[in-house]
């Protein structure tokens, strides 16, 4: 490393490699159990705010079921597989197997990518082009047809104030227009240009999600695994009738506030993560190449990074039920 | 293992005990600038601390001006700090206008305490200290210790630039409470460049600079102990700074999170913090989707910032255990019974936060659960305090410029203390809340308190640090003279804030004349005495720099102390011993019956 | 006991076969999590009487898929005192930091802005409500 940054000269201290006799720690690993300790109480913060937000929010703004569960399961199952897999690439580094080290750590750095990639390409810009409208509840009896709360509220359900889906047409001067004008082309395919919307320049044009399209069915009342297809009805809502509208980005609801920042840092995490795993892969002077001079404290970053993995997975344990399935 | 092995062992690091790696030169920049060593980081730490600490001085110096003088211009500099702050902060005749004594205030709470006193008292004193106390090479990881410093460094250059983008830094208060915090600032349109965004990228440089310090302390002083120096040798600033970095490590990452919630509602438009149905000006706010709770900003900005108080004053007590046992010639009084407090004092000063939120309405149970812990936890403080006092009694009592400071230290840290028990139960609270009562009690702790204990520590080491000792005619006048101004800057707002006065007034209450009248005349009193403070600050920095060239030199241990720090050469080599060190005894054992000096240091083999 | 002075070697002087002993149980627990992903996901399509339960026990699998990650990968089980006592301390603050948050939450002064920080109607309210301003918590301008 220091070929690189010439200043981080280090001192010699003691017991970076060996373990100190009374405590039968080396320092590094102290260090990092005392970040993930760190750690622990910064998600711990967001895990409050996210129990605080959903016990506070009026019946019927705590979204649910606007995930795609079988991705997420699939994410789930990815991270744990490389947690796995840095677990055998530090125990190839203690049995001394370079060649199955250098195997297991590019399969766990794989899985990292694997899974930011679903991240950024398809779970977020999926939600980016949903789109939401809450009703005004003084105005929800208007559109009894698109929430169905006589139904919920015979089924004793939490009601429902949204409607959701795919915007086609929006109030002159929202930021959503392009949004809409793309998302009309694309409904009106086949059909032309010349498709007529219903709806005037004061409305939201909705193409609407299966939940609002029918939602006296009784398939509502069960969270679905697979995501429902869109259906080809629309509904028209009037601006004054509106008390917050956007596409599923951060500021559409606490929900969406808390799923975005939580799943970005740990992202975040995701991605330092990522970095280390390269640098310890790659013929790096304090990376793979240490492996030459001196395997044993090789084995010990590995350890340290690995720790640092399998809490980023642990704290994605914890994400993914109260995300997408609670 | 035999105690011989295990001292060559640790001692592998020593300055010349090993010859097989580098030991070229380093250049001026590796040597002073980005530097691993750690003396040179507390260096760098403290003065960059104490810079601050006058900065944020002379804001307030400022704002006590307005508050005596209302609407008048600052005198001799109105001008220059109108070119300077510009037309948000200074009317163009030189005073402070209303906005800009919301960022004064805002500017002098936060940078006091993250950017004073905390990087002077751990920064400073504990990165130069407690690897010398022992008997440590270095910190564990000092490659980390200088990115912690430069990660502060970065955020203090971003805090005070924030004073120069559009509608100057942030006016929120240093608790930044929503919604007020939410939506501040956006007057010229900038989502990022504002002072209260900058304010919130500018703390979580801040944050994450403290994270870093506190772990390598914590790793520092479970892994580097010298052999021979157990738990109950430890001196007693190193178990206290031991203490402060969990309390940080554990405290602040709340407050971080915080912080990215409240930056994603003002750039991101987000709802954590903005309820529903919030009403500004005259109409109910449209442009979010409401759903969020201003409460939850509270309770995790004081679940750090309760800790954090702790923050400011236990290395403080550190300070002045060490000066104390030190110029009573004495043993500490009660050292475990002092140990076991600090963690009591740790361990519950995570649980009283909500003591600062029972005007939110939180309801009899919860409020009597924090009213309990709250008098639970000045048990421990009282042990703090009384242990030292005693420790004084029947000692033969060297008044040095140390230990002048470190007695004052007691009774003013008394006062601040006792007069926060009232505080303590809600139905008094409810009426002292946000009173200049409230000011005066956290500042007797942090200002006379605190402050005056890291003076006393300056006075202290600045001999190890420099080789030459700071001197006592000018030491005595700076001493004296800010004892006396600063209880003429303090006792009266207690007086004041029993009558009612509120704080963050910018107008000294001129618009509440009638019904503060016994109590207003006060604040001229007051601001004199705060700017004789500042002049009596003056023998304090000239002190500073000429006993640099003029101080007397002194040898490895001029105040005759038992602690490693002064068992190593003054000041101190890369690599800190000359010699293996090993610890035979505890950290004071002064005047020991049968001992040839008055004084055994802990390397004295039995 | 002998224990090396040398910074290559490992702590442990029998590090390397006790490693290769475990690498089975890591594969077990491998797939001893993916089972408990799918029941995570399997149970939550159970209805178990109101949403509480049904997140007690999705929050109880977590919380086991999370210790068994701790325990096995992290080596939590063998792990050294000193770092199980911080690690305690930290899970103490961390539980208060929920537990007394929520607590203060569930115990407000009827009324109070605390209580009515999400003003958003419930059943009762909003069929009374005529006008679409909601209870407000109001605060001035930002001056
Ligand atoms: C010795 C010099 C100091 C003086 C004369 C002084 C004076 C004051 C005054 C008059 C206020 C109230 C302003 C208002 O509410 O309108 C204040 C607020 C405050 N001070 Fe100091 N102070 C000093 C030192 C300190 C120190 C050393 C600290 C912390 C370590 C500190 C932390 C604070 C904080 C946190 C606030 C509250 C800011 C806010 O309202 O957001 N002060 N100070
Ligand atoms: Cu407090």
């Amino acid at each position: 490393m220091s070929k690189f940054l010439p200043f981080f000269t280090d001192r010699d201290v003691p017991y970076t490699v060996a373990a100190r006799p009374d405590t039968g720690l080396y320092s590094a690993k102290l260090g990092i159990w005392l970040f993930l300790a760190s750690e622990v109480m910064l998600f711990g913060g967001l895990f409050s705010a996210y129990i605080f937000l959903r016990l506070g929010a009026e019946p019927g703004y705590w979204p649910k079921g606007l995930l795609n569960v079988p991705v997420g399961t699939l994410n789930t199952a990815v991270l744990i597989g490389s947690s796995v897999t840095v677990v055998f690439a530090w125990a190839s580094l203690k049995m001394r197997e370079f060649m199955k080290y250098r195997f297991y750590m590019a399969i766990t750095i794989l899985c990292g990518i694997f899974f930011l990639c679903v991240k950024l390409t398809y779970e977020w810009p999926a939600k980016f082009d949903h789109f939401g409208v809450f009703i005004k509840q003084s105005s929800a009896a208007k559109y009894e047809e698109f929430l169905g709360n006589d139904f919920l509220k015979e089924k004793n359900e939490e009601p429902r104030w949204e409607v959701t889906g795919h915007i086609l047409r929006a109030p002159k001067g929202s930021p959503y227009g392009a949004v809409a004008e793309h998302n009309a082309e694309h409904f009106s395919h086949g059909a032309g240009h010349g498709l007529h919307l219903p709806g005037g320049e004061g409305d939201y044009v909705i193409q609407l999600d299966a939940i609002n399209a029918k939602p006296n069915s009784e398939d509502n009342l069960r969270p679905a695994f697979w995501p429902r297809p869109l259906s080809s009805k629309t509904a028209v809502i009037r601006a004054e009738d509106v008390e917050s509208a956007s596409t599923f980005v951060p500021r559409h609801s606490t929900y969406f506030a808390t799923y975005f920042l939580i799943t970005g840092l740990h992202g975040l995490h995701v991605l330092g993560g990522l970095v280390v795993f390269l640098y310890l892969w790659l013929p790096f002077k304090g990376g793979a190449t240490l492996y030459k001079s001196n395997p044993e404290h090789l084995a010990n970053r590995v350890e340290i990074a690995g720790l640092f993995w399998h809490f980023v997975d642990l704290v994605w344990i914890f994400v993914f039920p109260i995300f997408y399935l609670l | 293992m035999s105690t011989i092995d295990s001292t060559v062992r640790h001692n592998q690091g020593l300055a010349g005990a090993h010859d097989d790696h580098h030991h070229h030169e380093l250049g001026f920049w590796q040597k002073y600038v980005f530097s691993t060593d750690h003396k040179v980081i507390g260096v760098q730490y403290g003065v960059t601390g104490l810079t601050f600490l006058f900065f944020g001085f002379l804001l307030m110096l400022v704002m006590r001006w307005q508050l005596a003088n209302p609407g008048d211009a600052v005198p001799l500099v109105g001008g220059a700090l109108r070119g300077l702050f510009g037309p948000v902060v200074m009317t163009d005749a030189g005073a402070l206008t209303s906005s800009g004594y919301n960022v004064f205030g805002a500017m002098h709470g936060t940078i006091m305490v993250f950017f004073g006193v905390v990087p002077l008292a751990v920064g400073g004193f504990g990165n130069f200290v407690v690897p010398l106390q022992i008997g440590a090479p270095d910190m564990a990881f000092p490659k980390l210790n200088m990115f912690s410093y430069w990660c502060f460094f970065i955020s203090g250059v971003v805090m005070l630039g924030s004073f120069f983008v559009p509608g100057s830094a942030a006016k929120s208060g240093w608790t930044a409470y929503p919604p007020l915090a939410g939506m501040a600032d956006f007057e010229n349109g900038h989502l990022w460049l504002n002072g209260q965004t900058i304010w919130l990228l500018a703390m979580v440089f801040n944050i994450t600079a403290s994270l870093l310090g506190s772990i390598n302390f914590i790793a520092t002083i479970i892994q580097l102990r010298a052999p021979g120096l157990t738990w109950m040798r430890l001196p007693f600033f190193v178990w206290a700074q031991f203490v402060t970095a969990f309390l940080l490590v554990l405290a602040f990452p709340p407050l971080e999170a915080a912080g990215f919630m409240q930056l994603t509602d003002r750039v991101l438009g987000t709802c954590f913090f903005m309820p529903t149905g919030l009403v500004v000006g005259q109409s109910v706010a449209q442009s979010w989707s409401g759903g969020g709770s201003p409460i939850l900003w509270q309770h995790l900005f004081w679940f750090l910032a309760h800790p954090e108080v702790y923050v400011l004053i236990l290395p403080a007590i550190g300070i002045v255990a060490e000066i104390v046992a030190n110029n009573t010639r004495k043993p500490l009084y009660g050292y475990k019974a002092m140990v076991y407090a600090l963690f009591g004092l740790g361990f519950l000063s995570f649980i009283v936060w909500a003591h600062h939120m029972y005007m939110t309405g939180m309801g009899a149970r919860v409020a009597t659960f924090f009213q309990i812990t709250t008098v639970m936890i000045s048990v421990p403080s009282v042990v703090l305090l009384t242990s030292l006092l005693i420790s004084l009694w029947g000692g033969s009592i060297r008044f040095n410029m140390p230990m002048l400071f470190a007695t004052a230290f007691l009774p003013m840290f008394g006062i601040g203390g006792l007069t926060g028990i009232p505080l303590a139960f809600n139905a008094v609270d409810l009426y002292l809340h946000d009173t200049y009562y409230v000011i005066a009690h956290f500042h007797y702790v942090v200002a006379p308190g605190t402050i005056f204990a890291l003076f006393a520590g300056v006075y202290h080491w600045y001999p190890k640090v420099t080789g030459r000792k700071m001197s006592e005619g000018l030491g005595r006048l700076h001493f004296w003279g800010s004892l006396i101004t600063i209880n003429g800057v303090f006792f009266p707002m207690f007086l004041q804030g029993m009558a009612g006065v509120h704080r963050r007034w910018y107008d000294g209450g001129v618009t509440y004349e009638q019904l503060i009248k016994p109590v207003i005349h006060w604040n001229m009193f007051m601001t004199v005495s705060a700017g004789l403070l500042a002049l009596f600050q003056l023998p304090f920095i000239l002190n500073f720099f000429t006993s640099l060239r003029f101080g007397q030199k002194v040898g490895r241990n001029p105040w005759e102390a038992t602690t490693l720090d002064w068992d190593t050469p003054t000041p101190p080599p890369h690599g800190n011993f000359d010699k293996p060190v090993e610890v035979f005894r505890g950290p004071y054992e002064y005047s020991v019956p049968g001992a040839t000096a008055d004084f055994v240091p802990q390397t004295h083999r039995a | 006991m002998m224990i090396s002075h040398d910074n290559t070697l490992p702590s442990d002087a029998n590090a390397a076969s006790h490693v290769a002993a475990s690498v089975g149980k890591y594969k077990v627990l491998f797939y001893g999590l993916l089972a408990l992903t799918v029941l995570t996901v399997g149970v939550s399509y159970v209805h178990f009487g109101s949403n509480f339960w049904n997140f007690v026990v999705g929050m109880l699998i977590a919380t086991l898929k999370a210790g068994l990650v701790s325990a096995i990968f992290m080596h939590l089980l063998g792990e050294k005192l000193t770092i199980w006592r911080f690690l305690i301390f930290t899970g103490v603050f961390v539980t208060g930091l929920f537990l007394l948050t929520l607590l203060a939450h569930k115990d407000p002064i009827p009324g109070t802005a605390h209580s009515s920080h999400s003003a958003k109607g419930n059943w009762h309210v909003a069929e009374s409500i005529s006008s679409p301003e909601k209870n407000s918590v109001s605060t001035g301008s930002a001056h």
